[in-house]
């Protein structure tokens, strides 16, 4: 499979952080952002790396294969820090040219929100480099559940959610076959999109049309071979159990909430 | 239009972007630290797909490509159009190296290449556009498309008339793969690579593909065939191409690779039936193939192996021991041999 999952492919392993429930490791990943958000200078910032790397230490995750997950992304970082340091003025001008300059408190600020978006993305990144998707759709379902009563679809949410993740991988294989067979049949995407270029377009998009469709009726084929009716009364081979490990977390990251609040205030 | 493959690796994790083909993003050195990182497979850091692999394609050649699941085949076959290009190591066409961009798609309407369910790929609203697809991006006039198309469908016997305005969707399955072919058939190539042709076909459809390939091949067409049926590369090929965990495991004529049944087994590998039938009865002792000394002992210096001198099908099998019952004294019935001795591996095997 290609490496594509937009942030972070599952990354096997059996770390502490790979065995917590991932209910709570979804709500606690969402706690560790709102904490990074906390923040509110270099300081706090500081801690929340700290944190953070600590925890890629922890789940035994190399950081080449951390900063590679979040990669595709980078460019959101790049954009941030660009537009702070054009747009935020303020402080000693540094450089003038034109109309456009640049000045010190932009340069802070460019490299504060890029560190901050850094570690929201390396710490969203976490949570599917530690959690199988399959996990993560379960987490998400009984998150979900509660709206259930107010008529919200939770478990058809999920369970299309889960699918829908499930291949995206496969397609983007597949994408990848169909565009190699047609370079090998002399297509030519790089250049002229409007002379031929419709065709060479469809000659990806068709295929990969074509095969979604197959995919969906085997699968559903499948489902219904395997009395898959869906909704209430549906066991499940692994419960989900909140441990102590999960309690622990709770706990760390309340101290590291603590720490960046401190840092807040005294700093 | 010799392929010349010169100690070719290819990672999937670190790929050589075509424009700095030249220069490979591991080096040689990381590349052999053993243990450091699995060697091979999928794991998420595993290195190799194919590693070090040195053969040269012959024009005229039908090479067999064999190997179990996962073993590199069909990343090999796309370095043979400049579809990825080697990390390490370099393949060259008539003597150029087609890590330059150019040099690839030069020689794409030369070497063809037909993907694993190939009709898959089909897209166009009929059979007369999708087949006329390589050919029109080779740039060729209207009335050389169209002769193209026409060629490329008698060649995999699919009527002209009749199907041109199908929609390929509309085919059966077997149907839908020669027209597939037929899209590859048409750019006119004078080599063809073909991953698995016959996957999934019925009997008699599979046969009539073979024969066609076989047929394309005698018309002087070179071909790559990467198969996991042993009968059929024993059959069609002059040479025969076994790859293990992305290595080059055995080179050689049918005769010398399918010699060895047991290394083959040894990597889920078979033999042709009738090679293993073969194979069987000489190591219980059968005289087979020296009617000539038919009771002489098997194990002599010229067959330190016990293997059979040549590669059996059903037909030379049947003669043979036929053969070999005319030929017994009437009295008994064919000696067993003392216990067989174990060779040791030699000839193609790496
Ligand atoms: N797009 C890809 N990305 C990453 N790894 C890949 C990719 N394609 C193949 N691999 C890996 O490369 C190795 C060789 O794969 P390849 O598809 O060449 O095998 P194969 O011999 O053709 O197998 P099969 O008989 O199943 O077709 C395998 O370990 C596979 O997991
Ligand atoms: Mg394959």
């Amino acid at each position: 499979m290609p490496e594509i999952a937009i942030i972070g492919r599952y990354w096997p392993g059996t770390s502490p952080l790979h065995r917590m429930d991932p209910r709570a490791k979804l709500l606690m990943s969402l706690a560790v952002m709102a904490v990074i958000l906390c923040a509110q200078g270099f300081v706090g910032l500081g801690v929340c790396a700290f944190f953070t790397f600590g925890l890629f230490v922890l789940a035994r995750i190399p950081l080449k294969a951390a900063f590679k997950s979040i990669a595709p992304l980078a460019f959101i970082i790049v954009i941030a820090a660009l537009l702070n340091i054009f747009f935020e003025q303020g402080g000693q001008t540094l450089v003038q040219w034109g109309f456009l300059q640049i000045s010190s408190k932009g340069l802070y600020q460019a490299a504060f929100s890029g560190l901050r978006l850094l570690l929201l993305l390396l710490s969203m990144s976490l949570l599917t480099l530690t959690t199988a998707t399959l996990d993560i759709t379960d987490a998400f379902e009984h998150l979900l559940a509660p709206f259930a009563r107010i008529g919200l679809p939770a478990h058809e949410l999920s369970m299309i959610m889960g699918i829908a993740l499930k291949f995206l991988p496969q397609f983007v294989f597949e994408v990848q076959t169909i565009y190699r067979a047609q370079i090998s049949r002399g297509a030519t995407f790089a250049k002229s999109p409007l002379k031929g270029g419709f065709q060479m377009l469809g000659s990806l998009m068709v295929p990969l049309f074509t095969s979604a469709f197959r995919h969906a009726e085997t699968l559903s084929a499948a489902m219904d071979a395997r009395c898959y009716h869906g909704g209430p009364g549906r066991t499940r081979l692994h419960d989900l159990r909140f441990g102590s490990r999960d309690r622990n977390a709770v706990f760390v990251l309340s101290g590291v909430l603590a720490a960046v609040i401190a840092a807040n205030l005294l700093v | 239009m010799p392929i010349v493959f010169e100690g070719v690796s290819y990672s999937y994790t670190a790929p050589a972007k075509p424009k700095d083909a030249k220069k490979p993003r591991i080096k040689a050195k990381e590349a052999s630290i053993p243990g450091e990182r699995p060697a091979w497979g999928n794991a998420p850091d595993a290195l190799w797909a194919i590693h070090d692999i040195d053969f040269t394609l012959e024009d005229g050649d039908f090479l067999g490509i064999a190997g179990h699941t996962g073993s590199g085949k069909s990343t090999l076959i796309q370095h043979m159009n400049g579809l990825i290009h080697p990390t390490l190591g370099r393949v060259l066409i008539d003597g150029t190296d087609i890590a330059d961009k150019k040099a690839a798609s030069r020689i794409r309407g030369k070497v063809g290449l037909v993907f694993q369910y190939p009709e898959h790929q089909l897209f166009a609203a009929n059979v007369y556009d999708d087949v006329a697809f390589g050919p029109r991006n080779l740039g060729l006039p209207p009335d050389e498309v169209d002769r193209c198309v026409r060629d490329a469908l008698a060649q995999v016997s699919l009527d002209f008339d009749s199907l041109r305005t199908a929609s390929p969707f509309e085919l059966s399955g077997g149907q839908q793969r020669r027209v597939a072919f037929a899209g590859v058939l048409a750019m006119r190539p004078s080599t063809l690579i073909l991953d698995e042709p016959v996957a999934g076909l019925d009997p008699a459809t599979r046969n009539s593909f073979l024969n066609l390939i076989a047929e394309l091949h005698r018309q002087g067409l070179t071909v790559v065939l990467v198969s996991h049926n042993m009968n059929d590369l024993a059959r069609l090929c002059n040479r025969v191409l076994v790859l293990k965990e992305g290595q080059q495991f055995a080179l050689g004529s049918p005769q010398e690779v399918f010699a060895h049944a047991d290394e083959l087994k040894a990597i889920g590998l078979g033999v042709p039936s009738a090679q293993g039938l073969a194979n069987r009865l000489v190591a219980q002792g059968v005289p087979l193939g020296d009617i000539s000394a038919a009771l002489s002992p098997r194990r002599t210096a010229a067959n330190p192996e016990g293997a059979t001198k040549r590669l059996y099908d059903i037909e030379s099998l049947a003669d043979e021991l036929a053969a070999l019952y005319k030929a017994q004294p009437a009295a008994g019935a064919i000696q067993p041999e003392e216990t067989v001795h174990e060779g040791q591996a030699g000839g193609p095997y790496a």
